[in-house]
């Protein structure tokens, strides 16, 4: 009985060893230069990518897809496209920024703080800084705004806003506060990402002292871009160039 | 003798198990271990299979654009106003991101220089992409993108979970910025004295420019539509 009871456990302590054996063989033959630590999220990133891309480019399909026949049509019925150019170009103006829009939104306030400069203070946390309204703009975008504009100032795809001692440049143009930043989109997103959540970056700028005021509106206006549009570097690439 | 010899081998058995053991689990805590091995090999098969499938879509896409640029060339030789409107619709879609643009510029690479292992954390926050991004604007830049996003008017940079949202994409460091306009400028912008370049370097945050002739920046990659924005009629 102690016989058989010791060459048991002897058994049960190989068998084991040699599973954990080829376990750790097989785990560490596979995970050689492929799987590290941060190999996992990198690849779920990039399928997320991916698939997203897909996405956009199936939507991107059907509406060209839907394009062409009008072009088709147009060609064949009117003999000319006159029509559809301008209404492409009217389309392709409001995505750019270059004409005024209206809808629903926001309206963001902004003032340096009211509190006395006192030598407790750091003044610096007083005022209202360029990378304030940077983060503000860009949580605005994440939020779905489809329009923004800063004292009347529109928002294009390459807009700077920039301190210049006490004033801010947006579009190569002089702001002073307050700052008035308005944004088209689903009211009530936007304020959500603003304000009252946990990300509300409003709502740390008034711990600081800032004087801020939003309100959901159901109609704004945003004006159009009105600077320079002629570039000097950039041109367009058709395929096969 | 021959029970100290069984029980030698018995604890010598027991010792290797207890030294295996360790390892395995040391080995799983470290890499995740198998089930992160089996996950790793599934999500780089549904990548390889995602990729074909966009790779296909992509060429349908860019067949049909260049039928449509077709019309447009064709009705604008034989119209004058045709051609007016064809040249405002190229100048338009330039400026809203819809084309694929190329041109002189600068391609800036932001790396850490120490990845934090631990945490699995980076230092790269939001809120410098949006500086670079900004002093790149303010030196002229007239097509930028990140990590081959094209920066429109509603791209959004925005820390979400443990990576950074770039027109709703997901990205985590290095982070390339290729920007098109005045090699000279847009470079001098960025290593001003006490500019963002050594603001980045004391974050210990890498940061590579790099002059060229041709940068390409591509398209927008989603249709872009509005839905709250209308145009105001006059």
């Amino acid at each position: 009985m102690d016989r058989l009871y010791k060459s048991g456990v002897m058994f049960l302590g190989a068998l084991l060893l040699g599973l954990t054996f080829t376990v750790q063989f097989t785990t560490s033959q596979e995970g050689v230069g492929i799987v590290t630590s941060d190999t996992v999220p990198q690849l779920e990133n990039e399928l997320h990518n991916t698939r997203a891309e897909i996405e956009g480019l199936r939507q991107q399909y059907i509406d060209l897809r839907s394009r062409v026949r009008e072009y088709e049509k147009a060609v064949g019925e009117r003999g000319d496209l006159n029509e559809i150019l301008e209404q492409q170009l009217e389309q392709v103006k409001m995505l750019a920024g270059l004409s005024e829009v209206t809808g629903p939104g926001i309206e963001i306030v902004l003032d340096d703080s009211s509190w006395e400069m006192t030598s407790d203070n750091d003044p610096n946390l007083l005022l209202v800084h360029d990378e304030d309204i940077l983060t503000i703009v860009s949580e605005l975008k994440a939020a779905g705004a489809e329009a923004i504009a800063i004292n009347g100032q529109r928002i294009m795809f390459n807009t700077e806003i920039r301190c210049g001692g006490p004033t801010i440049n947006i579009n190569s143009v002089r702001y002073a506060p307050p700052y008035t930043i308005t944004a088209i989109g689903e009211p009530s997103t936007l304020y959500g990402y603003m304000s009252g959540s946990e990300s509300g970056y409003l709502d740390l700028l008034e711990y600081y002292g800032l004087q801020i005021n939003v309100e959901q509106r159901e109609e704004l206006v945003v004006p159009a871009y009105t600077g320079r549009t002629n570039f000097k570097y950039v041109k367009t690439q058709k395929e096969g160039e | 003798m021959k029970t100290i010899k069984a029980q030698l081998s018995v604890g010598l058995v027991c010792l290797v198990l207890g030294l295996m053991l360790t390892l395995q689990f040391r080995n799983v805590q470290n890499y995740g271990g198998i089930l992160s091995v089996q996950r790793a090999q599934e999500l780089a098969s549904e990548l390889k299979d995602a990729r074909v499938q966009r790779d296909s879509l992509q060429q349908r896409v860019k067949e049909y654009e260049s039928r449509i640029l077709q019309y447009e060339e064709s009705a604008a030789e034989v119209s004058v106003i045709a051609e007016g409107m064809r040249q405002d619709l190229e100048r338009a879609r330039l400026l809203a991101g819809l084309t694929d643009t190329g041109g002189p510029g600068v391609v800036v690479t932001l790396a850490e220089v120490q990845p934090d292992q631990e945490f699995n954390v980076f230092y790269i926050h939001y809120d410098k992409l949006l500086k670079v991004l900004n002093e790149l604007n303010a030196a002229g830049a007239e097509a930028v993108s990140i990590n081959e996003q094209r920066v429109i008017a509603t791209t959004e940079i925005r820390l979400a979970g443990s990576h950074i949202n770039i027109n709703y994409q997901r990205f985590a460091p290095p982070f390339v910025f290729k920007a098109i306009g005045d090699p000279q400028t847009l470079e001098a912008a960025l290593k001003l004295k006490g500019g963002i370049v050594e603001e980045l370097e004391y974050y210990g945050i890498s940061v590579s420019i790099k002059k060229e002739q041709d940068v390409f920046v591509p398209r927008y990659s989603k249709v872009l539509e509005f839905k709250y924005a209308e145009p105001v009629n006059k």
